[in-house]
Formats: structure tokens, sequence, C-alpha cells
């Protein structure tokens, strides 16, 4: 049986592994800093930029440093699902010729666990790489009146005085690897491979808006925050911005469903109706490629509403380098993870472009031009993102305006700025993501794909 | 009088409005060819999945070697199936990964046999079917005849007591549908199984030793063939 899995494994596509392996080994080593930076104490014997170097500040920053791992995990589940079609098809050949259910479970299992547990054990490396790329520095190259060590540079973001026990990333590691396979055995757990084919458990109904209710309870904690019955504290303002966040990766599939059906309805256009079409008969896939989306613009809303709180305030007398540093810092850090949502839309499009090629090479040889299709994907992406990172930025602004918040012109227009400045970056990965899987498309349409067997 | 090897009594399935088994009964004998015809839509191939338990009807029951295959749970039917019944279906659904002889193979593989066995096992099925040349390649690379070989092979090789074949030529041109059936039933005469050869064509049907016709989920006439 191993050896069976070994061959799917190659089978898979050395792409797929190394997805697979990448997506663990960058969430291991992530995760591997975020404990690091806890276990610093108070005064850090080594020079650390202020966002880590500060106890007041260093929560946040372990929490967005977790907060990194979630797109990483959104793409690993993407990941999964690219070429469901063909895996299905291979199930149910896999029981035609004798497999049980169990078995066929079981194949699948080792399939996804071996590239992750490679990449899971390589997670530690990573952690070194970014220890050695963005460590702390010696004291003396340090500079501050406070003692708490500031760093002159903006990257030494992560600790060397103090490291991860042994135990402790044994236990991160083996908590990678189970997140991994629950991750893979979640994607395919509504199908079930028949002999005959692959059959649904169940005709999925529509997706409902549940997401609605974490994003409700965060607006209410946020509120309670406002009205001085939780404290100010860390945890309560990163439990109300958990749970915005959380809710808006929840609502993708719906929000993917409504503006499906909306636009189905209302276009004329071929490319938007194949589009439309696509997210109303089957909007998970979608809405879960985009629901990375969703969440980053939670957090640029949020962060948004801080600098214009700071900002608006430091305009008049000059801008402190402590907070310009600390903004850029997490813009940068928005941008990346903007970076792996684009490769996690890219991978969804081709995901789409495996799984109807029969169906897409069918209205090529039926006169469609190939560019309707290639339109399709991008209305299909837009329709999606787009919605989410205005509905995110806005909800994580309202959120975090509860605690923290500019009553000034200048402070509006950098929050309205930043939410036109997300969605215009969505837009482009969008386009960015199209445009690198182009080549797969002359692919997925070629006549050969006409082929019954 | 020849043994019974597996018997259905009053099957039905429907799928959704559409009744595809109205109360079909029938019995299969030890090393008997026997060919279930009708025209399309008749319910022949949801008689074949039930009979090999791939679906569970409805209600009637088929019985095989004294087990009530809808008593059992999916797991034990698989384990059956693998074990004394060969399937072969209209495209010969071969894993896309795996190279000829591995898909051959497979069965062998399952059931834990040692790789060289099945190896051994499955390149003489597919010298017996002429498609050993093939081999190393992958389906994805053979014609719709050679993978139908292959798919046979793969029925043949754990040594099938009842082989079920559903429109196994209906993919080949008759040149190639004919040469494939004849090895395929050789094969089984040899060996003593039984064989439900599922057809729309009158002379796939000519090579089996019975013929049942169905229409509309019934059967309408029983004929004793040559």
């Amino acid at each position: 049986m191993i050896g069976l899995a070994l061959v799917f494994l190659r089978a898979g596509g050395v792409a797929r592994s190394f997805l697979f392996a990448s997506c663990t080994a960058l969430a291991t080593g992530l995760l591997l800093v975020a404990v690091a930076m806890l276990r610093l104490p108070d005064r850090p014997r080594e020079g650390l930029f202020n966002l880590v170097a500060e106890p007041g500040l260093r929560g946040g920053t372990t929490f967005a440093t977790v907060l990194l791992v979630l797109p990483l995990l959104l793409m690993l589940y993407q990941v999964v699902r690219l070429g469901t079609a063909t895996r299905e098809r291979r199930l149910a050949a896999l029981r035609l010729a004798g497999a049980t259910p169990k078995e066929v479970r079981w194949l699948s299992a080792v399939e996804v666990g071996l590239s992750v547990t490679a990449g899971a054990a390589a997670g530690p490396l990573v952690y070194l790489a970014l220890r050695a790329l963005f460590g702390g520095q010696r004291l003396g190259t340090s500079y501050g009146t406070s003692g708490y060590g500031y760093a002159r540079s903006t990257f030494a973001l992560v600790p060397t005085s103090v490291a991860p026990s042994w135990w402790q990333t044994v236990a991160l590691v083996a908590g990678v690897v189970a997140a991994g396979i629950v991750t893979g055995a979640m994607a395919s757990r509504h199908v079930i491979a028949s002999p005959l084919g692959v059959s649904r458990r169940q005709i999925r109904p529509a997706p409902r808006p549940w997401g609605l209710v974490p994003v409700g309870l965060g607006l209410v904690t946020a509120a309670a925050i406002l009205s001085g019955q939780f404290g100010r504290g860390e945890a309560s303002i990163m439990a109300a911005m958990l749970l915005v966040i959380l809710g808006a990766i929840a609502l993708a599939p719906w929000v993917a469903f409504r503006v499906g059906r909306l636009t189905a309805a209302r276009t004329k256009r071929p490319a938007r109706l194949v589009a439309a079409a696509h997210l109303l008969n089957d909007p998970r896939p979608a809405g879960r490629a985009a629901a990375a989306v969703g969440a980053i613009a939670v957090v640029s809303g949020g962060s948004a509403v801080m600098e214009a709180d700071v900002f608006a305030g430091e305009s008049a007398r000059g801008f402190d380098p402590f907070f310009v540093s600390s903004f850029l810092l997490i813009l940068t850090l928005l941008l990346l993870a903007l970076l792996v949502t684009t490769s996690t839309l890219a991978i969804h499009a081709v995901e789409s472009m495996i799984d109807r090629r029969r169906a897409m090479a069918g209205l090529v040889a039926a006169g469609t031009p190939v560019v309707v299709l290639r339109d399709s994907l991008r209305f299909e992406a837009t329709l999606t993102a787009l919605p989410l990172a205005f509905g995110g930025s806005v909800l994580g602004a309202v959120a975090v305006s509860a605690v923290d918040r500019s009553n000034s012109l200048v402070g509006l227009l950098i929050v309205l700025g930043q939410i036109v400045i997300t969605i215009l970056v969505t837009w482009l990965a969008i386009r960015v993501a199209v445009l690198a899987v182009t080549p797969w498309l002359g692919r997925a349409t070629a006549p050969a794909n006409l082929r019954t067997e | 009088m020849t043994e019974v090897l597996l018997a259905a009594r009053a099957l039905e399935k429907s799928y959704g409005r559409t009744q595809a088994l109205r109360g079909v009964s029938l019995e299969v004998r030890l090393g008997e060819v026997l060919a279930v015809t009708g025209p399309s839509g008749s319910g022949k191939s949801t008689l074949l999945h039930c009979l090999c338990g791939i679906v569970r009807p409805e209600a009637g029951e088929v019985s095989y070697g004294g087990q009530r295959l809808e008593a059992l749970n999916e797991e034990h039917r698989t384990r059956l199936r693998r074990r004394e019944f060969g399937i072969v279906l209209q495209f010969g659904q071969l894993v896309p990964e795996l190279t000829i002889e591995q898909n051959v193979a497979l069965p062998l593989l399952l059931e834990g046999h040692d790789r060289p066995s099945t190896r051994t096992a499955a390149r003489s099925w597919l010298e017996q079917f002429g498609a050993l040349s093939v081999a190393d390649a992958l389906p994805g690379e053979l014609s719709g005849g050679e993978a139908q070989r292959a798919a046979v092979a793969r029925a043949m090789v754990a040594g099938p007591r009842v082989v079920f074949a559903d429109e196994p030529t209906g993919s080949l041109d008759t040149l190639s549908g004919e040469a494939l059936l004849s090895m395929m039933l050789t094969s089984a005469r040899e060996r003593g199984s039984s064989v439900v050869l599922v057809t729309h064509d009158n002379r796939v049907a000519a090579h089996a030793d019975r013929e049942v016709v169905l229409v509309d989920g019934s059967l309408s006439m029983s004929e004793v063939g040559t």
C-alpha cells in the first residue's frame, strides 16, 4: 500500500508535492518564530525591532505572525483540491479494481501526509533561515533609552537570544502534520468514490451566511471594549479581530454564491455568464480561494484605523519613525499575504480548468474564443474577491474603530485610502493570477481533452 | 442440473422517478455465459451493478455462495468483489497514474500478494490478451482497444468465479470487439468462470449460452442459446 501511495504521490506531480511541502514548511517556520517571540523575557538580551522588543506590542506581533499562517493553510486546502476530477477518477478506478473505501481513504491520507510531513520536518530549517535573515542584533548595535533594546533595523524581527525548546518544536511539527492531514481529509469529506465513478454524499445545499455569527460576535466584543465592559487588553482586542477574520473566511462561499446568482440573472456577456453560472453551481471552491482576501482585508481595514489614529495626531508635529517603520512593516506583511493569495487564486483557476477541461475543450471546439474562457476565469475571481476585499476592509475598520479611532478628516481619508488600495491590490492580484495560468488554458482546451478515456 | 452460483430475486431499483428494475429475478449457473440484452435505458447496467454488489437494490435480494450481498457492508462487498468477481465496464476505467502492468496487478497487490508474483501474474495475463507490449505504458497512451484488453486482464487476474462485463466491446470497432470478446470468453470457459454479459448488440449476445431480455426494467423473456 505504501508503494501504491508513493506511485500516486509521484503521479500527482512534483509541483503539487512541492506546494504541499512548501506551505507546511513556511507555516511551521512562522509558528516557531511566534513561539520564540513568546519566550522572550521583558527585557531581551538583544536588539529587536520595536514591535517585538516592547512587551506591550509583542503579543500583537506574535498574533499577526500566527495570522500569516492562515493564508498558507487556505492555500494548502486549495492545493489539496487541485486536480480533484482526476483524483476522483483514480479513486473510482481503484474501487473498481477492488480497493475498499477504507483503503482508498488511507491511500489519500498517505498521499497528502507524506508531503506534509516532509514540509513540516523542514519547518525548523525555515525557522533557522528566518532567524539568520531577520535575527535580532547584538545589544551594542542597538539603541534606545527604555532598556528594551530597540534595533536600528526594521527587519530585526526574530529573537536569537531565545529559541523554541526541543519539545515545543516536536509538538509544533506534529501539530502542523496533523493539521495538514486534517485539511487533506476535509477537502474530500463530501465525496465518496463508488466503483462507477464519484457520487456525492449529498446534494450540497447553497452556502448559508453562518459567518455572520462570528463577525457579529467580534463586533459585539469590540463594542463591549469601547463601552468599557472589557478591558482594552490585547487579548480581548485580538479575540474580536480573530472572530471577524474567521467570519470573513466563513462568509466567502456565501458571498460567491450570492454574487454569482445576482450576476447570472443580469449579465448578457458570455464570459460573465459562464463565470456566474459556475459560481452559482459550485460556489465553495471559488469562495475558499478568495477567503484569504477577506481575512487580509479585515487586517488591512483594522490597521488603517490604527494608522489614521496615529498619523492624524502626528501630522501636525512631524512623524515618529517608530510608527512609520511599524506601519511600513505591517503594509509589507499585508502585501506578502496578498502574494500568497494571488497564488491561491491561481491554483484555484488551474483547478477549475483541470476539472472542466472536457467542457472547456468542447466549448472551444464549438467555436467559443479562448479569450472568453480566460475572461470567465478572471470574472469568477473578481466577482468573489472584490466584494470580500471591500467588505473585509470595512468590517476590520469598524471593529478597530470601536477601540481606537481618529475623528479627523485626515484620519478618515487615510482609512478610505487604504480600503481603496486594498481593493486595487486585490484587483491587480487577480490579473496577475489569471495571467500566470493562461498557459494552462491552452492545454485545458486542447482537442485531446475531448477524448472519453 | 447445473449448480446455481448467483441468484437474484424480485430486484427493484429506481433513480428518482425512473424505475430501473421492477421485480427482476434470474439465476447465473456455474460456468455459463449469460447475456443480458435490451434496448437503451431498459435497466441492463443497473441489473449488473446489483448482481455484483456495486449497487444495493431497494427491494429483493442477491445471493452468492449462501451470502446475501445486500446484507453485507460496503467493506465486505468490496472484498468479495475483489476475490470472487471480475468486472469490466465499457470504458476500461484504469487508474490513469499506474502503468498497464500495475493496473492489472492491482487486485493482487490490494490482496497483499508480493510484488514479484503480482508482476508475473499481470504479465502472463497481458500476454494472453496480446497486450504485453504495452505493459509499461500508461492508460492515456493506449488506444481504446488496448486499454480494454488491459481492463479484461485486470478482471481475470485474481481468478474470478464470475466475470461481469457491461458493454465490454461498446467502445471498440467490430473486429477489435470480436477479438476481445472471444479472448475473454475463452479464458473464462477454460477456468470454469461464469460470465454475465450486458450488451445491446445481438452479435455479442450470440456468444452467450443463454440470453435474457430486459424491457423497461422487467424481464420480457428468457431463451436458451446454443
